[in-house]
């Protein structure tokens, strides 16, 4: 017999006392019933009792198998108010109208105690709905009937697969604490599956044995394709069980919820049909890229292309003289200008590239393909290199799972190597998108060893704010002359905001620079260069009797701590390191004299630079300052540093100058 | 909070709730109705609009959303140049669909048909056409020339062709050209406008659906899961009451569980009360919206068992508690939202959006929004007050005024003790007590004690920056009581500000809406309920606070509100108390100087009122 299942986990196995909880539909403990609240976690709405999943294979025919799915959890509601808890969605994935899973069985009952009675509300199947997420994904959905506070919620359900890819991952973890939850996998000798853990460190109890009964493969004949075999197998069976699982707790500032949740996932990774040769489905990433080079929506979609790239290249690039760095600059710039993304990621093409090119829109891999295809027939050295988008998780190089990639970009190995992505226009062509910023990305090619890059945002982003500002005596408002010159991911994240739109721009400055009387924008279609924001404003500073309080920087500065937390468990990412720059000239009008100039401010280390600097010139001041963060992402152990550094920004960079009226 | 029910209107009414920008623009839009003799309505929208850069493709990826009982066709759909050559047809196989989803709603069998239709030479433009055919409507159209939101339209036409002896009730906007045809078997009514813009939102705007043109008609007789009749309030009413006849009776075994919950409880009002806390004990808010789920409620038998429901099967099944102890009460349709969308009384028909109950009682009536777990008995409340609602009654059927939020019903008080501090971080200890729609929002979240939420609510509602809250408690007044005290503590530099050799005291915390200068206002100013705040600050510890000049106090009174200001020095503290208050009212454009000036005369007071230690 083969290996079942392949177990890649960090964990230590440990066998403890802990047992299977054995549980039957509608038998609820006195434990439970009297249940009214969690111990381990006052503040939880509810409970998950136990949360239990079995899958297994199914027979469909001589040949082939289903996997099948139960699973039964139940709930104790404390406070049901909190709606999140009794509304259930099931979604299920439809391949094709000939394939696809089926959620079946469905039970649900409300158990209330009124008065120390139990009253049981039955699910009413009619209240049961199926509803189109998309041309793949459909969901059943339906609500808890009857549920007050005390209720037990119990639920069961079968969800059966042709699909055996969708092997059923199982997250141990939920938004609410989870009590008990356990996942039982079945595994018949055909289906081999690698495993992998996140978050645990050790299973409250695990075991694995083989069932008591033996099934019979096949049609019970035991020469088939003229062999003579034994046809009879056990099935291997796997627990693991977590007890007390506290609540997931989300957070702000982290990539996906999916990298810190603790869970297991699997992945089919052999397929060994009696009398077939044996095919693995997947064990390396070499191996992974074998068979991305050949798949339809990817190497085969490349070389589809390679005739459409022919005729653009002839017909509307006409490289012919440019040197290799200008057709690297022209080709992504083409493709960004005449291909929509349509917004969904993914590193497989969704159409043929023929259709491409007739809707001029497509997903990441439908126009990063593309991308490549056109390069590469531009004689340009490219590779593609496949990696997870930051809400979709981190990759763990160590395991060679297809499905921890969703997305796809251009190696452009030319004397400088660099990335390109060419589904958003707003950024220049050797720029990649934020969402791509997640560790690392696997370079696809034929090598025989798996080459990683790192995706880590070291390009500096700078918003210059200079201002010329004098002062009408009369009306006594502050006329400013502001530029705000924004570079690299500063330039794009103002460019995608605002999309160049004069009223957004107002909207959102008017605030910062006072009433606007003009505004200029420049560099906004040249994505390679500063996005250049220009305004003339009045701005009416504090009046205090004689005295005028003058904002050198008016309210351009951060006015507000936004790391609120105590302490932090997760990286703080800002996406990008950034240089925020202020220059300020202010002309003190006659009839006034200076009161009073705040004190220079410095400070400098590997985390962050502030500089603040004032200096006089007759009636003239001069304020320059900057404050930089040098890192994209700061570990939690410097967030107490960031978080007073952001403390000391706020307070030095909206200090006041006085001036009085002689 | 007050929920919604699925209004079918408004489902086709802007097709999007999208922005996108504004030098696109729709060229062409063209909406032909027909009712056949068999009542059968069908309508072909075909539009045109042009993209002129990248930047607009936003808007060639289309959306078309479409209820469950309309049969949907996508005629076709295409992309022209400018001198109108055909440069692409959308295929079959590009035409997506999936269920419509709203946050407000938990499930609904209405569809969204979408597809991209994208060029890359620019200026292009795309022309999709599409039919909808429906058996039972009770609107012929709620038409809006303006499809996009955010988008103008060039030229739109409607033009409703019905047949001989039809008969219609209808209302436009007066912008429009109309002509009406009459035809061999009947007539041809056709609306046309130019150049309708997109009006931009501003601060205390009307509802936006007041500011657009448009047109709605109504047929006098149809059939919608029943036949009914829009020709007046009353038929319109009655209609409601027949289609959901017998959903009001409650389970024998239910009325005597209630009969028993108010056993000796003699006050009629105290019944109501102790039956509504039950209903909202006991029952939670979940939109399902299928089949005619938009108006026909799920009968009171279901929620009895589910114990959810949407704010009909929730109305439905409070007055059925109601009928089971003989307790007269009224479903009452009303068009829901802080801001109030005015009712057509010329046009009778369907325009609500939510159901609330009318409880008639010997010296008043009693009102009662069914959603929400936390609404104070009897209570009006920012979504529904001082409007019309249709009170359903048969043929009795009639509009009435619904009570409107008072100056007490809204009234706001922050207390504020500041103590002096060594540090740069001065202590506050704030008591705020909230009511009107600042109660119901905090009420909402302490009740699903969302503690992160709570926390910023109370910031806030403090109204200074850089805020520190180190404890806070959220004292609960009687469920009935619509008001809510939080007690806050922390610290902030932000309140008492050291500049140069001066100590600044914000001592003057109330905000005041930030009107734009009357050249650049649009529209008028409405306030649907009155805004009023009362704020004392206190200020203690602060060493000679007796030698510093106060501030004159300040009383400023005009037709649209009252701004009233005092300081004083006692027990050695400075204490100045704030009052704003500004009344319901309409401002029309050519009163907006007057108010602005009013305004004007409250902030520069607020400007030159500091209070400063040299």
């Amino acid at each position: 017999m083969k290996p079942f299942l392949t177990i890649i986990c960090i964990f230590l196995f440990h066998i403890a006392s802990t047992q299977v909880k054995e549980v039957e539909y509608g038998i609820i403990s006195s434990d439970e019933a009297e249940m009214n609240n969690y111990a381990a976690d006052q503040t939880a709405n509810a409970v998950v009792l136990f949360d239990k999943g079995a899958s297994r294979f199914i027979e469909t025919d001589a040949y082939n198998y289903d996997i099948e799915f139960n699973r039964h959890k139940r709930i104790k509601i404390f406070d049901s108010s909190d709606k999140e808890n009794s509304e259930i969605k099931i979604p299920y994935y439809i391949g094709s109208k000939k394939r696809k899973e089926e959620v079946k069985s469905i039970k649900a009952q409300t158990i209330n105690y009124v008065n120390g009675e139990k009253k049981v509300t039955q699910l009413n199947p009619e209240t049961i709905y199926d509803e189109k997420l998309n041309d793949d994904w459909r969901q059943k959905k339906f609500v808890f009937p009857n549920v007050q506070d005390g209720a037990i919620l119990e639920l069961s359900y079968t969800v059966n697969s042709p699909f055996k890819f969708n092997l059923p991952d199982w997250a141990f973890q939920n938004k609410i604490p989870t009590i008990y939850s356990e996942y039982q996998v079945a595994m018949v000798p055909f289906y081999e599956y690698s495993m992998i853990t996140q978050g645990i460190n050790s299973f409250d109890f695990y075991k694995e044995g083989l069932s008591d009964a033996k099934r019979e493969w096949g049609n019970g004949s035991n020469s088939a394709y003229g062999g003579n075999y034994d046809n009879r197998f056990q099935e291997k069976i796997y627990t693991y069980v977590l007890n007390d699982v506290p609540a997931f707790k989300d957070e702000n500032f982290i990539t996906s919820i999916n990298d810190y949740i603790i869970k297991m996932d699997f992945q089919l990774s052999k397929v060994s049909i009696p009398g077939q040769l044996d095919k693995k489905v997947i064990s390396t990433w070499p191996k992974l890229n074998a068979d991305l080079l050949t798949n339809e929506y990817f190497g085969f979609y490349m070389k589809q292309s390679k005739r459409f790239a022919k005729k653009i290249l002839s017909e509307d690039l006409h490289l012919g003289d440019k040197s290799n760095e200008e057709k690297i600059a022209a080709i992504i710039n083409y493709v960004k200008e005449n291909y929509e993304w349509n917004g969904r990621k993914g590193k497989f093409a969704t159409q043929k590239a023929k259709e491409f090119q007739l809707s001029k829109t497509g997903n990441v891999g439908d126009i990063n393909l593309f991308l490549i295809a056109l390069l590469n027939e531009a004689d340009i050295d490219v590779e593609p290199v496949i990696l997870s988008s930051r809400d979709h998780g981190k990759i763990n190089v160590d395991y060679p799972f297809s499905h921890f990639t969703n997305y796809v970009v251009a190696l452009i190995k030319n004397k400088n190597p660099f990335l390109a992505d060419a589904t958003d226009d707003l950024l220049p062509f050797h720029r990649l998108p934020l969402r791509t910023y997640n560790d690392w990305g696997l370079i696809v090619n034929k090598d025989d060893e798996a080459k990683w890059i790192t995706f880590s945002n070291t390009v500096e982003s700078i918003e210059k704010n200079v201002l010329t500002i004098t002062i009408d005596p009369e009306s006594k408002t502050l006329s400013s002359l502001v530029s705000i010159q924004n570079t690299e991911y500063e330039a794009y994240t103002k460019r995608q905001k605002y999309r160049n739109d004069e009223n957004d721009i107002e909207d959102y400055y008017s605030e910062k620079v006072g009433s606007i009387n003009k505004s200029v924008h420049r560099g906004y279609e040249k994505n390679n260069n500063a996005y250049v924001l220009n305004f003339k404003t009045e701005f009416e500073p504090e009046i205090i009797g004689k005295k005028m309080l003058i904002k050198p920087f008016l309210n351009l500065p951060l006015s507000e701590n936004k790391l609120t937390q105590e302490e932090r468990t997760y990286p703080v990412d800002f996406g990008f390191p950034f240089n925020n720059i202020f220059e300020s000239q202010i002309t003190i009008p006659e009839g006034y004299t200076i009161d009073f100039i705040p004190e220079n401010f410095q400070k400098s280390n590997d985390l962050v630079t502030i500089n603040l600097n004032y200096s006089q010139d007759g009636s003239n001041i001069r304020v320059i300052g900057n404050y930089q963060f040098h890192k994209a992402i700061y570990a939690p152990e410097n967030y107490q540093e960031i978080k007073e550094d952001m403390d000391l920004i706020v307070s030095h960079f909206n200090e006041l100058i006085i001036i009085e009226q002689e | 909070m007050s929920r919604f029910f699925y209004a079918i209107p408004l489902l086709l009414y802007f097709s999007l709730f999208l922005t996108y920008p504004c030098s696109s623009q729709v060229l062409d839009y063209r909406t032909e109705i027909n009712v056949d003799d068999n009542q059968v309505k069908t309508t072909i929208k075909t539009i045109r609009f042009q993209i002129n850069s990248k930047d607009e493709n936003g808007l060639s990826h289309i959306q078309i959303p479409h209820s469950s009982k309309q049969n949907f066709t996508l005629l076709y759909a295409k992309i022209f140049d400018t001198q109108n050559n055909e440069l692409r047809k959308l295929k079959k196989k590009e035409v997506t669909s999936r269920n419509y989803k709203t946050n407000s709603v938990f499930h609904q069998d209405n569809e969204i048909t979408e597809f991209d239709l994208y060029w890359n030479e620019y200026p292009y433009q795309v022309e999709y056409s599409y039919e909808i055919k429906e058996a039972e409507f009770i609107y012929i159209t709620h038409w809006s020339p303006l499809l996009f939101k955010g988008i103008d339209s060039k030229n739109a036409n409607l033009i409703v062709t019905i047949p001989k002896g039809y008969e219609v009730n209808y209302n436009n906007t007066s912008s429009y050209t109309f002509s009406q045809e009459e035809l061999e078997n009947g007539d041809r009514l056709t609306w046309a406008i130019q150049n309708s813009h997109h009006i931009e939102p501003e601060i205390y705007g009307p509802a936006q659906d007041e500011l657009y043109e448009s047109v709605v008609i109504v047929p006098n007789n149809f059939k919608y899961g029943i036949k009914g009749s829009n020709q007046s309030w009353s038929s319109f009413g009655d209609w409601i009451m027949r289609l959901n006849k017998n959903t009001d009776i409650l389970p024998k075994e239910e009325v005597n569980q209630i009969k028993e919950l108010v056993n000796g409880i003699t006050d009629t009002t105290e019944i109501i009360r102790t039956l509504y806390h039950k209903l909202q004990d006991e029952t939670k808010y979940v939109n399902v919206a299928i089949d005619i789920g938009g108006l026909k409620s799920y009968p009171a038998s279901f929620v009895s068992k589910t114990k959810y429901g949407d704010c009909k099967a929730l109305t439905t099944y409070m007055k059925s508690m109601l009928n089971g102890l003989g307790i007269k009460s009224y479903y009452t349709l009303v068009n829901a939202g802080s801001k109030v969308s005015s009712i057509d009384t010329s046009l009778p028909g369907q325009q609500f959006n939510h159901v609330i109950l009318m409880v008639p009682q010997a010296k008043d009536t009693i009102w009662l929004e069914n959603t929400s777990k936390s609404a104070p008995f009897n209570q009006p409340n920012d979504f529904t007050q001082n409007r019309y609602g249709l009170i359903v009654d048969g043929t009795d059927s009639r509009l009435v005024q619904l009570p409107r939020l008072t100056l007490d019903d809204v009234l706001v008080r922050k207390d504020l003790t500041i103590e002096n501090s060594d540090s740069k971080n001065n202590n506050f200890q704030a008591t705020l007590t909230l009511k009107g729609a600042d109660y119901d929002h905090l009420n909402y979240l302490n009740k699903k004690g969302d503690e992160k939420s709570i926390v910023i609510n109370l910031k806030r509602n403090l109204g200074f920056k850089n805020i520190v809250i180190s404890d806070w408690t959220i004292k609960e007044s009687h469920r009935d009581n619509p008001s809510i005290q939080a007690i806050v503590s922390g610290t902030s530099k932000d309140i008492v500000r050291e500049i140069g050799n001066m100590t600044v005291l914000a001592n003057l915390l109330i905000e005041i809406p930030d009107f734009n200068r009357p050249n650049k206002r649009k529209s008028p100013v409405v306030f649907y309920y009155p805004l009023n705040e009362k704020h004392t600050i206190t200020f203690k510890g602060f060493e000679d606070i007796s030698k510093v000049d106060l501030p004159q106090n300040i009383n400023i009174k005009s037709p649209f509100g009252h701004y009233t200001v005092s300081h004083e020095i006692r027990d050695n503290s400075l204490v100045s108390q704030e009052h704003l208050l500004l009344f319901t009212q309409t401002i029309a454009l050519e009163n907006y100087s007057d108010f602005y000036d009013f305004i004007e005369k409250i902030n520069d007071y607020k400007t030159n009122a500091k209070i400063v230690f040299q």
